[in-house]
């Protein structure tokens, strides 16, 4: 399978936006954790806006990155996959506390909020668009199964697909965790065929092989970032090949070719 | 579809019972599985609900003893129903572990176990030590646990759109099939009662006190149901099973985040989708199974989709969600597993609890199980984001395409 990457999000803590974070993705800049600027989704109208969450608020500011130089027709288009382990667990911790109660009351907003494509949700809404949208979890094969889930969905009908893939730390209501896990989100516009805005063909195979993901530096355990060594090696512009477990005894290899510019 | 995809095998467990044939003899008595009480838990709200007896006592394999809970308990028994676990281990056989997929949908996944560790977290300040977040909890659990309960290695997702989520892994097993990634997938879906759910759509005002009554005019809205099934999908140029995903829309309303699109307009794209797909008209479609959860406004919008779509030539139809509940993240694969029972014994099944039919739906929907000639199925999935799906079953014979 081969697809395009057309168009790169990119929003963490010290890696704000994909044009931003260039430097530091060449190792020419050391990296430094800086908490992301404020964010509100303003292609939703102002009641809906006020809903977001931080969850959603990540996976809608990665997408929004991402169409930037789309037009509005253009973004409509595209079905949209949204990709995360853990969903909102802070909703989720906060919706069992609420049933705790002598008379439970869960904020209907809440509840709205904590589906797993509430992101999906809002962003489909916002940009009138009206393609399939999903949400998935593959859980320590997230990666694979998610480059996977968007490509095959590309086709004559939906040459272009938005993916995002985002996992914040879960809440320590429901687990602790050590304090350096940091959220992490990017997102991508796959292309069917190459175009003149390719920034890099990515050709997946299938192998029996078996891999195991080392941690990523500044983010370990979060399963979002396990693509950041891809994002580097396209902002040094270098070809490359990745493996990412499928399942318990299958992996995909991710063939990297940076476009020619 | 480039390929035919066969249903080779499937399962169901429901509050209507264990296994399929439970099931068809449930829909042709017209015996209801929802009850006013739950024995597993204390809901602290007057319903109708739709739960699994046996649930709790359930016991998972020793080697998966880290994925109890309540949602996998019951995808134990739903794997372990209706000869499906000797299909996939004859499908393993044929194809090898690595090329079967499997994609399986939830809405809550096994939420319910961090909301009865809670009290203990509460009171001692941590959680006891055989509480299992990422095993039980997570988003990926289901897939996780049914992948090493079958010992299969292709790709594996949940996919978690609310109430569409057990159709649309339908799509997604069609796209890897077609792919080449794989050569038969499970798809399935399981969701379990838990508090999250049932004081959620309270705090919506979504549930009914009383028994569900899809399409009356006083509805009033949803039950809330459980249930757990299962369909392997096989790629095959022969006709291994008599009955055929033809084909699926997916779409969204694009409207609201928890309303449906006044007009059903993201309802009627996905039935147009997979009309498109199964290259039928709608006047070949024989029987519908509605989304038809019993509230005010997924009933009417779903009926503006419907006529806008088939006009005077209305297929027979009805919602069984009398007889299960809403069954959240596992209507899809619920109402298919419906849509195969109609297709194998050429019935469609009827619209429990229609005393007032509401005349602005325009529907005609049937009350009493009936004979007919039964080709094509239809069955609609929708969830909150405004996610829709549209899955069309037919009979192996008669599928369209010139690729058949």
């Amino acid at each position: 399978m081969i697809a395009y990457i057309e168009s790169i999000g990119l929003q963490a803590p010290g890696l704000e936006s994909w044009q931003a974070s260039q430097e530091v993705l060449q190792d020419k800049q050391p990296y430094q954790s800086e908490p992301l600027s404020k964010y509100s989704p303003k292609f939703l109208p102002a009641n809906e806006r006020r809903r977001t969450t931080d969850t959603i608020k990540l996976a809608l500011r990665t997408a929004e990155e991402a169409v930037e130089n789309y037009s509005e027709e253009q973004i409509s288009q595209m079905p949209t996959l949204f990709a995360c382990v853990d969903g909102d667990t802070t909703i989720s911790a906060k919706m069992v506390e609420a049933v705790m109660e002598e008379e439970p009351m869960i904020s209907p907003i809440h509840f709205h909020n904590s589906v797993h494509n509430a992101p999906a949700g809002y962003w489909m809404i916002g940009q009138h668009n009206q393609q399939a949208a999903s949400a998935i979890s593959a859980g320590d094969y997230q990666i694979a199964n998610t480059l996977i889930e968007a490509i095959t969905q590309l086709s004559n009908a939906h040459p272009k697909v938005l993916l995002v893939i985002y996992d914040l730390p879960i809440n320590p209501e429901i687990k602790k965790h050590s304090p350096e896990v940091q959220a992490f989100a990017c997102a991508l516009v796959l292309s069917l065929q190459p175009t003149a805005d390719s920034i890099a063909e990515i050709e997946l195979t299938l192998s029996d092989k078996i891999y195991k993901i080392d941690p990523v530096e500044a983010f370990p355990e979060n399963k979002a970032a396990e693509f950041l060594p891809v994002l580097k090696s396209i902002a040094k512009r270098e070809a490359g090949e990745f493996h990412f477990p499928l399942s318990a005894k299958q992996a995909i290899s991710l063939n990297l070719t940076p476009s020619s510019q | 579809m480039k390929f035919p995809i066969h249903i080779t095998a499937s399962s169901l467990v429901s509050s209507m019972g264990n296994g399929k044939s439970a099931h068809l003899s449930a829909l042709k008595a017209h015996r209801t599985g929802l009850k006013n009480t739950i024995d597993s838990l204390n809901p602290r709200l007057d319903s109708f609900y739709g739960e699994v007896s046996g649930v709790t006592e359930v016991a998972l394999p020793q080697s998966l003893q880290d994925y109890h809970c309540r949602n996998n308990q019951l995808a134990w028994l739903a794997l372990q129903s209706d000869g499906f676990i000797e299909a996939v281990e004859a499908a393993k056989h044929k194809y090898g572990a690595t090329r079967i997929g499997l994609a399986v949908g939830t809405s809550t996944s096994g939420i319910l176990e961090t909301e009865q560790a809670w009290p203990h977290k509460n009171a001692e300040g941590e959680f006891e030590t055989d509480y299992h977040y990422e095993t039980t909890h997570r988003m990926n659990s289901l897939a996780d646990f049914c992948a090493d309960a079958l010992e299969i290695y292709g790709p594996r997702i949940v996919i978690s759109t609310a109430c569409s989520s057990s159709a649309k892994v339908f799509a997604s097993a069609s796209r890897w099939i077609d792919h080449g990634l794989v050569d038969a997938v499970i798809v399935g879906g399981v969701d379990t009662l838990c508090l999250t759910t049932i004081h959620g759509f309270n705090a919506l005002g979504l549930v009914n006190p009383d028994i569900v009554k899809p399409l009356n005019c006083d509805r009033k809205g949803i039950n809330i149901g459980e249930a757990g099934g299962f369909m392997l999908l096989e790629k095959s140029d022969n006709n291994v099973s008599n009955i055929q995903l033809s084909g699926f829309g997916e779409s969204s309303d694009a409207y609201h985040i928890s309303t449906p699109h006044p007009q059903g307009l993201g309802a009627k794209i996905a039935m147009e989708d997979a009309l498109k797909m199964a290259e039928l008209n709608s006047a070949e479609i024989d029987y519908l199974n509605l989304h038809g959860t019993g509230t005010q406004s997924n009933d009417l919008a779903e009926a503006h989709a419907v006529n806008d779509l088939f006009g005077e030539n209305q297929p027979m139809l009805s919602s069984t969600k009398g007889f299960t509940g809403h069954t959240l993240g596992a209507a899809g694969i619920t109402e298919a597993v419906f849509c195969q029972l109609a297709l194998e014994n050429q019935l469609a099944f009827p619209n429990l609890n229609l005393e007032s039919l509401d005349p602005e739906l325009n529907l005609n929907p049937i009350i009493e199980t009936t004979e007919s000639e039964i080709r094509h199925c239809m069955s609609n999935s929708f969830g909150f984001g405004g996610n829709n799906a549209c899955l069309i079953f037919s009979l192996a014979q008669n599928a369209g395409g010139e690729s058949r």
